[in-house]
């Protein structure tokens, strides 16, 4: 399927710029393989012969939270300057606080009763999930979730702004998809710690349909903290009845599904509810939800958690204490996939203790991704350190002791600030030399400590800043590569073919006034600037692209999705900006 | 009145000696669809049209299919004297031929064969493979004593040649396709027949096929355009240089690697081989691709200023017009005109867009004429002068070619009214033929996602509706309401000396005309 892609690529590459060596390369792989035979079964298989896109599945792109969109074919280096806004659309969904539109899901390819969509799903705060058809940009459906019987919450506040707050799903990756069809996660293989995976058949096919011309469903979690399933052809969310998941009036991280399990935080102790994980098994004809509190803060970052390929749930606490790990500071937990009880945890050595009880400290969602055969885990500290950590020990026999960390990223901050890196990671491996890149956000200017070996300027409101792991005397190694230009409190970067989206959302990174006062909404948007996006380098951090002055407010909350050659982020005023090449969509001009 | 009697039979004898064939699917090799030698039927007496006859054969059908357009032919020696002969074709790998003045069959021939062992077999409820005879068969030009020779293609891919006449085979059956392979309509030039398969039915390669019937090795050649099927209804269109132009499904665009997905492609023999000679591929393939728009409609061909013209389209609802010597120009992709999206807002795969064929003709002014049918609603940017009030269901558009100092157009002229699945017209002596299939379209629910099954479509099928439209405005002629009482799956319209035939899923063939 990867070929599949890269010949498209090559298809592109040809109509835009010549048959290029590139192309030529891929050509003789393709004949090495025999891709036309596969390709010859394919279309004489008697099914649809339509060859599918990559999907965007959920806050950063996948369950790894590893912010990449593989496969990507459209969108690369050469080509980057050339995006343009296809489109934006708003929506009738009322902003709640700070609150509006959650990260935008692609679903590449459904085949609905309207024909072969291109989906794009987000959810509104107002308890609102909308499809979009990302291709012609028409709105497919609009579901509203109706109050269970908990009482809504009164007034909205920049921290609990209540509605539905919680990044929608689907299940499956950023990877190309074929088909149509997202089953859920393959069952293990081996034994060992694979041998805890989740059946991949579910028993409730309701949910989890599968195959090919299947319907499956957008996973959503309303104000009453039922976790809806969402028909994904006609938004039809009463087919499969909801399940009570959290408790109401929670602000929820972002939803994550393996198998038959889906994943929510609670954060931020919105609706007097303490910060926990929870998890419920869909697939028995009973739903069970068990929960992880943390006695402390909600878990770090956007994604809340991230899901290793044995299903291990990796999530980071910035305060709190648990019987195993005892006290948290910005430790990193392994949970277990079904109870969610610790299994392993990482907690920093030295770190100073969280600002003020009640302010969110910096922190981000661990990601998963696998590096010469072995499974590591990122992470950051509060004070900007980023962590390297080996999956199947997190903090070796100590649990002090990572593989390798950085210095302090982030510049010291006693007033509020915001320094520190937030969101979730983005992380690629260049398939031609085997490097590794991780890339985060960093809100605020850099620390002292850090030292980067390519600057784009001074970057004094935040910028993304990339590293490399390498292995130095047997043991691998993050080295600071580059930081990026300036940039207003950007959200997680998305990464694709050697390239690094960043959106500076415009918002203030400042957390709190220097006494501590929180801030009202009111404020926090007349603090605020319109949100730009940027393309940059991904080797250099060098700007490639940036949209302007075509935003015209903040972005809040919301995260970039990328898929088949479009971008996607959300603002404040419940509108879904969308770039593209317009060369590249027909169906737009009708050319 | 004894004069005016034998002036009658003269009559009727001139007529039925220089009376109308119709001798292949979409009338002719070109695939027009114009019936160029019809007298009787007028824009005055069509709104007499009646049914003459019916007849309920004992094919069996499979999935959605059943019979496919009869064959007509006249001045058929037969030992109770000449007659004027339609052959039908079953999907049950039936043959019927009928005396059409009286209505009645003459003779049946069923084609029988052990369960075909090669392929992988079909799945019931599958409407796209439904195995046996699938390819409308064609009839062959008269030998010196007015004998003909009607060739069909059984479900076991041996292609068959039998006596007009009588049925009796003329020359043993040969192999030429692929069992249940799903074949479409079979086309002639010079002897050799052509054929496409699409769907990949029972593990049927997706190409066109070719057999010289005067070729003693009965060699089968083969262009596989490495795409999805070729299921232009009509099969493929031949110009006047022999090249057999075919549609092409769903696939990559790749031509150095020999891939036409989403395209026309136009092939030709050269010596005992099928050779790529030109194709046409739309700018936004990898669209049509992605959305399941296929390019499957069969060109119509036809001459226009000294050019010999095509059009072809796809379930995108868009018409593109192309020069045989020189489809899409030096890319291959720059069509000499091409409408706006016409239908199809929805962008839908299943119930929308252009399906099966054209017509063309040119009127007593010169105007070259296009009509086009589609599925669906009309898009409400779509702008014709002339229409009969709202089109959900489907509709027949002509179009006007125009050229003017080298630069071609196609300018809508007449949208008709709604019809329910408008499927590929046919012209004749200044009178437009369509008709709505009736059919149950739908393939996609919201609750079971892709669910094309044959039990649930033909359940919520319901009748086929045949229009008489007047060729300049489109108005309504004739209809013929609720006389027919089933839906017509992928079946067409013949029409000949008076008479217009269609067949219908019950496997009934209707006869309309004038009677007395």
């Amino acid at each position: 399927m990867k070929l599949t892609a890269a010949w498209r690529r090559v298809d592109r590459h040809r109509r835009q710029s010549g048959f290029n060596a590139m192309a030529k390369r891929l050509l003789r792989k393709r004949k090495v393989i025999g891709m036309r035979k596969f390709l010859s079964i394919v279309l004489a298989s008697g099914l649809v012969t339509v060859l599918w896109g990559a999907d965007w599945a959920s806050q950063s792109g996948n369950p790894q939270r590893d912010g990449w969109a593989r496969g990507e074919e459209e969108i690369v280096k050469g080509q980057v300057q050339g995006l343009k806004l296809l489109y934006k659309t708003k929506l009738d969904n009322e902003s709640k606080g700070l609150a509006s539109l959650t990260s935008p899901i692609i679903l590449s390819n459904l085949i609905t009763y309207l024909g072969f969509k291109e989906m794009l799903f987000v959810g509104g705060s107002s308890d609102n999930v909308y499809s979009i058809d990302a291709a012609l940009n028409r709105l497919i459906w609009k579901t509203h979730f109706e109050n269970e019987g908990d009482s809504a919450q009164a007034s909205a506040t920049p921290g609990c702004p209540g509605g539905l707050t919680a990044s929608v799903a689907i299940t499956g990756g950023s990877s190309p998809m074929r088909g149509g069809f997202h089953r859920p996660r393959k069952a293990a293989s081996a034994a060992g710690p694979q041998a805890r995976r989740r059946p991949a058949a579910p028993v409730n096919e309701g949910v989890f349909a599968s195959g090919f011309g299947r319907n499956g469903y957008v996973f959503a979690i309303d104000s009453s903290g039922y976790l809806r399933f969402v028909r994904q052809s006609d938004g039809n969310a009463t087919a499969v009845p909801p399940v009570k998941f959290l408790p109401p009036n929670s602000k929820v991280s972002a939803i994550n599904i393996n198998g038959t399990i889906v994943y929510a935080a609670t954060v931020d102790g919105c609706g007097s509810n303490p910060n926990a994980l929870y998890a419920v098994d869909l697939g028995g004809a009973e739903q069970h939800v068990v929960s992880f509190p943390t006695n402390g803060s909600g878990l770090s970052g956007k994604g809340g958690t991230a899901i290793s390929e044995n299903g291990t749930v990796y999530v980071q606490v910035d305060n709190g204490h648990g019987d195993v790990a005892g006290g948290y500071n910005s430790t990193v937990l392994a949970l277990n996939p079904e109870d969610l009880k610790v299994e392993d945890y990482f907690t920093p050595s030295g770190m100073a203790p969280a600002a003020k009880k009640g302010i969110a400290a910096p922190g981000a969602t661990p990601t998963v991704f696998t590096w010469k055969g072995k499974e590591l885990v990122i992470a950051a500290g509060r004070d900007g350190t980023v962590y390297l950590l080996d999956a199947e020990s997190l903090g070796g026999a100590d649990h002090h002791t990572p593989l390798a960390q950085t210095a302090p990223i982030a510049a010291a901050d006693k007033q509020y600030a915001g320094h520190g890196i937030w969101g979730d990671f983005a992380t690629w491996e260049d398939l031609d030399s085997g490097t590794r890149w991780v890339y985060a956000s960093l809100w605020g200017p850099a620390g002292k400590a850090a030292k980067f070996a390519t600057t784009n300027g001074e970057s004094p409101n935040g910028s993304i800043v990339a590293f490399k792991v390498e292995e130095k005397n047997g043991k691998p190694a993050l080295v600071p590569e580059w930081i990026s230009r300036d940039l207003k409190t950007p959200v997680s970067p998305i990464t694709t073919n050697g390239l690094v989206f960043a959106l500076s959302t415009g918002e203030s990174s400042r957390l709190a006034k220097k006494n501590g006062d929180l801030y009202t909404a009111a404020e926090r948007e007349k603090m605020a600037a319109h949100a730009t996006m940027y393309a940059l380098d991904g080797t250099t951090g060098k700007e490639l692209f940036s949209t302007g002055d075509d935003v015209t407010t903040f972005s809040h909350g919301s995260g970039l999705a990328l898929a088949n050659g479009r971008v996607y982020f959300t603002t404040h005023d419940n509108t879904i900006y969308c770039y593209g090449f317009p060369a590249m969509q027909p169906q737009l001009t009708e050319r | 009145m004894q004069k005016l009697r034998y002036l009658t039979i003269a009559a009727l004898c001139c007529g039925l000696l220089s009376g109308a064939d119709w001798l292949t699917d979409g009338g002719g090799p070109r695939r027009d669809g114009w019936q160029r030698d019809e007298h009787t039927l007028t824009t005055d007496n069509v709104n007499d049209l009646k049914i003459l006859w019916k007849i309920k054969f004992d094919n069996k059908p499979r999935e959605m299919h059943s019979l496919f357009p009869p064959l007509i032919v006249g001045q058929i020696p037969t030992k109770d004297g000449p007659k004027q002969i339609a052959i039908e074709a079953g999907i049950s790998d039936n043959l019927y031929a009928i005396d059409v003045d009286a209505g009645k069959v003459i003779w049946h021939k069923h084609f029988e064969y052990p369960p075909p062992t090669e392929g992988r077999g079909l799945r019931p409820g599958d409407p796209l493979c439904p195995g046996g005879q699938t390819a409308t068969p064609i009839i062959g030009p008269a030998n010196a004593s007015g004998a003909r020779t009607v060739y069909a293609l059984a479900g076991d891919g041996m292609l068959h040649s039998l006596n007009v006449a009588d049925g009796e085979d003329v020359a043993p059956a040969v192999k030429f396709g692929f069992a249940n392979g799903k074949s479409y309509a079979l086309n002639m030039w010079k002897g050799v027949i052509f054929t496409t398969t699409s769907q990949g039915c029972n593990g049927n390669p997706n190409q066109v096929w070719a057999i010289n019937v005067n070729d003693p090795s009965h060699k089968v050649m083969t262009f596989n355009p490495g795409s999805g099927g070729l299921w232009g209804r009509q099969g493929a269109a031949i110009d006047s240089t022999g090249t057999a132009w075919a549609p092409t499904g769903d696939g990559t665009y790749d031509p150095e690697n020999h891939m036409f997905g989403n395209g026309l492609i136009g092939v030709h023999v050269v010596g005992t081989d099928l050779k790529l000679k030109d194709w046409f591929e739309p700018k936004d393939w990898f669209w049509m691709q992605k959305r399941d728009l296929d390019m499957q409609v069969t060109p119509p061909i036809f001459d226009f200023k000294g050019k010999e013209l095509m059009a072809v389209g796809s379930k995108a609802c868009r018409v593109y017009l192309l020069d045989t010597a020189d489809a899409g120009g030096n890319d291959h992709q720059t069509p000499l005109a091409q409408t706006p999206l016409m239908c199809n807002q929805e962008v839908n795969f299943a119930s929308a867009g252009i399906w099966g064929s054209m017509a063309t003709w040119k009127d007593a002014n010169g105007t070259r004429w296009l009509l086009v049918p589609f599925w669906g609603a009309v898009r409400p940017d779509f702008k014709v002068p002339i229409s009969y009030g709202p089109v959900t269901n489907g509709a027949v558009v002509a179009l006007k070619v125009e050229e003017q100092d080298g630069k071609y157009k196609l300018t809508p002229a007449w949208m008709s009214r709604d019809m329910n699945r408008a499927e590929p017209p046919v012209v004749a002596n200044g009178v437009v033929y369509a008709y709505g299939n009736g059919e149950y379209t739908e393939q996609a629910f919201p609750d079971r996602g892709l669910f094309d099954n044959s039990p649930l479509r033909i359940s919520r099928s319901t009748h086929a509706v045949l229009y008489a439209l007047d060729p300049e405005t489109g108005k309504e002629l004739y209809s013929s309401g609720d006389q027919i009482t089933s839906f017509s799956h992928f079946s067409g319209l013949s029409v000949a000396n008076g008479r217009v035939y269609l067949g219908t899923y019950d496997s009934t063939l209707y006869c309309f005309g004038l009677g007395k």
